[in-house]
């Protein structure tokens, strides 16, 4: 048909176009307001696939690859710890090393007019060495009974044995061996009262004048007594910074570390000596198992983190990861210490270095990416821990990555920036989780990662 | 000025209403629901228009009609759309506003020689579903809900020109420009249980197939003014080959598929008759097939069964008057009906469409263009034959301006 029309009119008139151009702009606003209803399951007919959804069910118990990496920290020595240990738990055994500058004290009191006469007078001089305690272990009956005050639940040292050392000790060494001891040089046995949060080891008044005289630096070893309660207790060293949240609120946290306490009652004057230096000798210290099969264990202060590979042959390919759990069982009666997080972190195999040998924590922090955490454990009463490692499990099986990856556990860190909180570091508290490995006769409390995944098959019309 | 005024603000409306969501579930399946293109006058008429060649309003379908124009053109059209669906599992209704046509004309010699480009929906896919989801594990009993989301077309950019080759006899090729996309979506979300922070347990399941579609196909169309009562046009549009490239991730990066995969789209015919009545009264009538018992593909849409895909339509229209004082009577008047057949199966059987339409259409000042509206209804499949039915109300505007650029 030719349309090459001639009429001029518009057959509506003028206004009926403008009026039907705006009434269909509305409709077509009003159509796309309306949009559409909620989806419901008409046509799902058509749609002839779905995800099996958590078809299945994968228990890993066997673990690839294990370690237990003693982690060294270089810029921070233990002589620079804020904690000092006395006693044994464990396995592991620590002393106390202190040094006393005694010239300090001479130059302390002429500032302050004391005369050295004021020393010779013994029975009216007291002397002893007292510390704060920080850290010491739940009674395992009280640990959960919160009617039971702090102070009654610790676990005393009832005795103190303190001997001269060499003055020459290397304190940087330790962790190492003990010094030779010399002479008993407390008044011994020092019954410490039960309750109490500090200690003060008493010391004759003659002998610690002719120190004072004689003067220069003494260094000593404080060891457990006989007849001491079993357990390891953390006191404050002179590096402590967190006294005010550690430490008793009696505590006089303008010295919290060691020091020589002089009671001189005929001027009614103190003397308080500060340590030159301090260091725990940890001089034993538990083996890392080096099995899995014989466990494993999570220690902070000396640091020992475990490093576990799951071996996951087993899942299908296609797998869809919905979750996926470690979960480790902690064994109370071999564990101890505060309340600890615990991360759990993707580590990167090709830092697998062999069992036993140590890493800094720069290899570690470059090894590692967090994954998730478990807040406030008690290891003296929590013994399942379980981890949500999902999406690391997602990333592993689906070639997120070119190598291999274990999962590591260890508290929070610096290199865990996501659960890391500047404060009290792992170093701080000497604590550890002993878990049971993967030779244990009860298969629940073996390490082992519980995966609920979906199979995934290609989606719509096409092949 | 006042025109393109006009224009724009009927362009804003239809952009403006594109967030709706959902056309057809027929269009879950296989090669979705084929959109026909085309203005609202021939949607008002039943779809009849390969015979068209008109200066004032031109038509699009046949190319070789567009040797009309005196003057550049440019045709917009939009559709709004509802639809009540029903299968065993239910009814739903839903609305959608597309704008499938833009086209472009321009005249090289007026009224003998022309170009044109423009923008084509051929196929679209788009529906969504979604059923309550329940599993039993590890001894928590999970709740949420598995989502299944198709999206995406099959569009065409035609490169064409028109030329009058003899008196009456007008011919036509374009190159076509084949692209298109479609995002098949499957999530299973567990809602239960989940933490006291309210996060699932259990993670939700994304898995997204998008395949990517290149091609291109050429049609050759001749229109064959017989009389100026009888018009006949005709178009091929031989065999082509588009090119997929599929990629298949789940959650996002955790894993990530691809893979190249090709189909063949067979021969199309569209062949088309319209001829004067009496006075204004014009008939017309088209038929279009195209081969996919032929097609080549995805083995899994063959397996549901491909069907050559038919469609017939006839028209009455007449045509606009331009008696003074005439009124409504000047107005154009069009109604028709048309039976599509869908190219693909579902349930075993063809699909079948069956569509009432009828319109009208408003002229601009200076015949320099027209606003042609349609109201279409369409009842697509069979309850018994697919286990689906849709019924369809749809509502075509095109605005087709004229200009003198040149």
């Amino acid at each position: 048909m030719s349309h090459r029309t001639e009429s001029a009119k518009t057959p509506g008139g003028r206004h009926v176009l403008p009026v039907v151009v705006l009434a269909v702009a509305l409709l077509a606003l009003v159509l796309g307001a309306c949009s559409s209803d909620d989806t419901n399951p008409v046509g799902g007919a058509l749609v002839d696939v779905e995800l099996e959804a958590l078809a299945d069910t994968l228990d890993v118990n066997d673990v690839l690859e294990y370690r237990g990496f003693p982690i060294s920290d270089p810029d921070l020595s233990l002589a620079e710890h804020q904690v000092l240990y006395l006693g044994e738990q464990g396995g592991n055994a620590s002393s106390i090393l202190v040094r006393f500058d005694l010239d300090e004290l001479q130059e302390m009191a002429q500032e302050r007019e004391i005369p050295l006469e004021a020393f010779s007078v013994h029975d009216s001089v007291n002397v002893s060495i007292r510390m704060y305690i920080v850290q010491n272990f739940l009674l395992e009956d009280t640990a959960a009974d919160s009617t039971v005050s702090r102070s009654d639940r610790f676990l005393w040292h009832s005795s103190f044995q303190v001997f001269e050392v060499d003055d020459d000790v290397d304190f940087a060494a330790f962790p190492g061996d003990e010094p030779a001891t010399g002479a008993l040089v407390n008044l011994y046995p020092s019954e410490i009262e039960e309750g109490r949060t500090s200690v003060e080891i008493d010391f004759d008044p003659a002998l610690f004048e002719q120190w004072l005289v004689a003067g220069g630096t003494r260094t000593f070893l404080i060891r457990e007594g006989e007849g001491s309660g079993p357990g390891l207790t953390g006191y404050a060293s002179k590096n402590l910074r967190f006294g005010g949240s550690t430490l008793a609120p009696t505590a006089d946290t303008a010295t919290v570390g060691p020091i020589f306490k002089i009671e001189l009652k005929q001027l009614d004057e103190f003397l308080n000596l500060e340590a030159r230096n301090d260091v725990s000798t940890f001089h034993a210290t538990s083996e890392t198992p080096t099995s899995v099969s014989d466990g494993f264990i999570l220690r902070t202060g000396l640091r020992s983190y475990p490093v576990l590979q799951f071996d996951f042959a087993d899942l299908p390919e296609d797998a869809f990861i919905n979750r996926a759990t470690i979960s480790v069982y902690n064994d109370t009666t071999r564990a101890w210490g505060t309340l600890t997080s615990l991360v759990v972190s993707e580590f990167d195999t090709d830092y697998l270095a062999a069992q036993g040998d140590t890493l800094t924590l720069d290899d570690l922090g470059n090894a590692v990416n967090a994954i998730t955490i478990a807040s406030n454990v008690d290891p003296r009463t929590e013994n399942r821990l379980e981890f949500n490692v999902t999406t690391a499990v997602q990333r592993m099986i689906n070639g997120a990555y070119s190598g291999s990856r274990a999962f590591l556990i260890s508290p929070p860190e610096e290199f865990t920036p996501s659960y890391y909180l500047a404060g009290l570091g792992p170093e701080f508290y000497f604590n550890q989780f002993t878990f049971y490995g993967s030779g244990e006769s009860e298969i629940l409390r073996r390490p082992r990662m519980k995966i609920t995944y979906s199979l995934v098959e290609p989606i719509g019309g096409a092949k | 000025m006042k025109r393109l005024v006009l224009i724009g603000l009927v362009l804003t409306g239809i952009l403006a209403a594109t967030g709706a969501t959902a056309q057809t579930p027929f269009a879950l399946s296989n090669l979705g629901q084929k959109i026909e293109t085309g203005d609202a006058r021939m949607a008002g008429r039943g779809g009849w228009g390969m015979a068209v060649r008109d200066s004032v309003n031109p038509g699009f379908k046949n190319l070789a009609g567009l040797s009309a124009i005196r003057q550049v053109a440019v045709s917009l059209s939009g559709y709004g759309v509802g639809t009540d669906s029903e299968d065993a599992a239910g009814t739903r209704s839903v609305t959608r506003v597309m704008a499938p046509d833009f086209r472009l004309a321009a005249p090289v010699m007026k009224g003998q020689l022309a170009v044109t480009a423009g923008f084509r929906m051929d196929r679209s896919f788009r529906y969504d579903t979604s059923h309550v989801l329940t599993s039993y594990v590890r001894g928590d009993t999970l709740r949420g809900f598995e989502e299944f989301h198709r999206r995406g077309t099959i569009f065409s950019v035609p490169l064409g020109v028109a030329w009058e080759a003899l008196p009456g006899l007008s011919l036509g090729a374009s190159v076509n420009l084949v692209r298109g996309s479609v995002s098949e979506s499957l999530y299973e979300i567990f809602l239960s249980p989940a933490t006291s922070t309210g996060s699932p347990f259990y993670q939700p399941v994304q898995q997204i197939q998008k395949d990517t579609f290149e091609g291109t196909s050429s049609t050759w169309s001749a229109l064959y003014r017989w009389s100026d009562r009888v018009s006949v046009g005709v178009s091929y549009t031989p065999a082509y080959d588009i090119d997929a490239d599929r990629l298949r991730t789940i959650n996002g990066l955790t894993a990530r598929w691809t893979q190249p995969w090709k189909m063949r789209m067979p021969d199309e015919i569209q062949t088309g008759l319209q001829a004067r009545v009496i006075g204004r009264w014009w008939v017309g009538a088209d038929y279009s097939v195209q081969a996919f018992s032929e097609f080549e593909g995805p083995q899994k849409w063959l397996d549901e069964g491909m069907e050559d895909e038919t469609r017939l339509s006839l028209g009455v229209e007449r045509m606009l008057g331009h008696q003074r004082r005439g009124g409504s009577s000047n107005w154009p008047v069009r109604f028709g009906f048309a039976q599509h057949r869908w190219a693909y199966r579902v349930g075993g059987e063809p699909i079948d469409e069956s569509i009432w339409s009828a319109g009208t259409g408003f002229p601009f000042s200076g015949r320099l263009g027209v606003l042609d509206l349609a109201l279409s209804y369409s009842k697509v499949g069979d309850l018994e034959k697919n286990g689906l039915e849709d019924s369809v109300w749809k509502m075509a505007v095109t605005v087709t301006g004229l200009e003198r650029w040149w």
